[in-house]
């Protein structure tokens, strides 16, 4: 029996490039792993998780749409008949309710923001992200089955010729945990987020170069799931509308990640976003004083940089895109 | 119809502001009360839940319950079961959590207590109905791939990210009248739930990488990409 579990989420008929990348860390530390695939199609798309030796796959009708609960009983019930000590998650918004629902089905524990894992001895060895206080923290599970939830983006998929052996297997799923109903299902209009609302901040400076500029921060904005901010130099431009400026005659905005792109981060603009906790600056000029306190300094164009940064994001969600829609851009 | 607010996010120490996710839940459901007409309950545990009960009874609430020895800690596990100890009590027919879709925490302890109490889960919901007569509630469930029209019979555990207006203001005459009510204090042993454990045991701690900077870099978007990664903020 396989000592870990690795949920391989589904996405756009095949599998979540982060789900098989954890598969195949996981082997390549060493322990004995089995694939779960759940949901319609689970069998078929089992296929493409090579690499491994084992892939539970089930189709229960329960789990056809992609809600948590269900997913959360199967997986329990897997966990039971296989003993599996370890249950690792990609990290989606999917799997971490899917991973809520299992730690307390199994009174398991849950590491979240995983960004690395290791095998010191027998023991599983995470070390998780702690945002808040800015640190990497390594630790080890206090609880069993341990139940790890990664980072997106951090495991790549590995090549690999080795087909696993598919084991269906079904599992009964209670009423409660399917009395959710799907009644209508769209694609998902992306918008942009006003800065009162923003985890994620594209800012536009006076190097982005004109109006054009700020299309690219909408894009970019959008990618991130964030909204769009501009410096007084910008506005005062007449390139983007007033209500996004942040500084000190503007707004103040603490997001987690903001993205400063062609500011040069005059202190007018710097009081209105230093609170931000990660700061990304991609300016032409290497001496632009935002790259005193830029997390991550680029120096070079933002016409190079964003679009190909928007390609990469793109091509991550990859599946998902080409069901969806662009909404309209919020000016 | 009653409807219970599980205010799992509390003040950081020393900060003034209150978590968006815990107005986002007590709006919600004053929102909700306001559609049908029902009874409203804040539900907190530990002593810092005390300030955000204070703020759901000057927004509107009409009864607060504090578990006073209820704080778990990172414990997500020990926090839905003392959640699902006093929610049980309470017999809600809805039970509203808030949630910021980029935390982790605010989508595990939601699921884990409609696990513990057997009860289905609408999360990340931006548009909620109830329907007392009916005994459902209908929401959209908003994710980066789908919007997704959800139906649940009632008793049901929702996750909200987005109320239908921002979170509203305590009123004057709320704070007036509410001036020296406290909340129902309960406590773990009073509800029969073992105390918490760390899920954790830290090895050590480090602070991030410091600061990088590409000047030449042949992909700097990849760099970007990896460095987002690295972060978890993909």
């Amino acid at each position: 029996m396989p000592d870990t579990l690795v949920l391989l989420e589904q996405r756009g008929g095949g599998l979540h490039p982060d789900g098989l990348g954890l598969l195949h860390h996981a082997v390549s530390i060493g322990y004995d792993v089995a694939g779960v695939v759940l949901g319609e199609d689970a069998a078929s798309c089992s296929r493409s998780a090579s690499g491994v030796r084992l892939v539970y796959a089930g189709d229960a009708p329960e789990l056809a749409d992609p809600l948590p609960q269900a997913r959360a009983e199967a997986l329990a019930e897997l966990v039971r008949r296989t003993g599996a000590d370890n249950v690792l998650l990609a990290a989606s918004e999917l799997a971490t309710e899917v991973a809520g629902g299992l730690a307390a089905a199994l009174e398991g524990g849950v590491v979240d923001s995983i960004v690395e894992l290791a095998r010191d001895g027998g023991e599983l060895v995470a070390t998780r992200l702690d945002s808040a206080a800015g640190d990497l923290v390594e630790v080890t599970w206090a609880r069993q089955p341990r139940i790890a939830l990664t980072c997106r983006g951090r495991f790549e998929p590995r090549g690999s010729s080795r087909q696993p052996h598919i084991e269906k297997f079904d599992c009964p799923v209670d009423p409660w945990a399917a009395a959710v109903r799907v009644a209508e299902r769209r694609p998902v209009t992306r918008e942009l987020r006003t800065l009162a609302d923003a985890t994620t901040v594209v800012a536009g400076g006076r190097g982005v170069g004109g109006p054009a500029g700020f299309r690219l921060c909408e894009e970019l904005a959008l990618e991130l799931g964030g909204g769009v901010a501009a410096t007084g130099a910008a506005v005062g431009l007449q390139w983007y509308p007033r209500s996004a400026l942040v500084g000190q005659t503007g707004r103040t905005t603490a997001p987690a990640l903001y993205v400063a792109l062609g500011v040069s981060g005059a202190l007018h603009h710097r009081l209105g976003m230093q609170d931000a906790r990660t700061l990304i600056a991609v300016n032409r000029d290497p001496r632009a004083p935002i790259f005193e306190f830029a997390d991550l300094a680029v120096v070079g164009d933002i016409h190079d940089v964003v679009p190909r940064l928007i390609e990469l994001l793109r091509a991550r969600r990859g599946a998902d895109m080409k069901q969806e829609e662009t909404g309209a851009w919020a000016t | 119809v009653r409807i219970a607010i599980a205010l799992t996010q509390v003040p950081a120490a020393g900060e003034r502001a209150f978590p968006r996710a815990a107005l986002i839940a007590i709006e919600a459901a004053l929102e909700v009360r306001e559609q049908i007409g029902c009874e409203v309950v804040a539900l907190a545990a530990g002593t810092r839940g005390a300030a955000v009960l204070r703020r759901a009874e000057t927004m509107g609430a009409d009864r607060t319950l504090l578990v006073s020895d209820g704080d778990m800690g990172d414990d997500r596990v020990g926090t839905s079961r003392v959640l699902a100890a006093a929610l049980l009590r309470e017999s809600a027919e809805l039970i509203v959590f808030g949630q910021m879709p980029s935390d982790a925490s605010d989508a595990i302890v939601p699921a884990a207590v409609a696990r513990r109490l057997g009860l289905p889960l609408v999360s990340r919901a931006v548009a909620l109905e109830v329907d007392p007569e009916a005994a459902r509630v209908r929401a959209v469930r908003r994710t980066e791939v789908e919007d997704a029209t959800l139906e649940a019979p009632l008793p049901a555990v929702v996750a909200i990210t987005a109320p239908a207006h921002r979170p509203r203001y305590p009123s004057l005459y709320r704070l007036r009248d509410t001036a020296s009510t406290r909340p129902t204090e309960t406590s773990i042993a009073e509800l029969d739930v073992a105390p918490g454990e760390p899920a954790a045991i830290v090895r050590q701690r480090r602070p991030l990488d410091t600061r990088q900077r590409l000047d030449t870099d042949a992909e700097p978007a990849r760099r970007i990409v990896e460095f987002l990664a690295a972060r978890g903020l993909l």
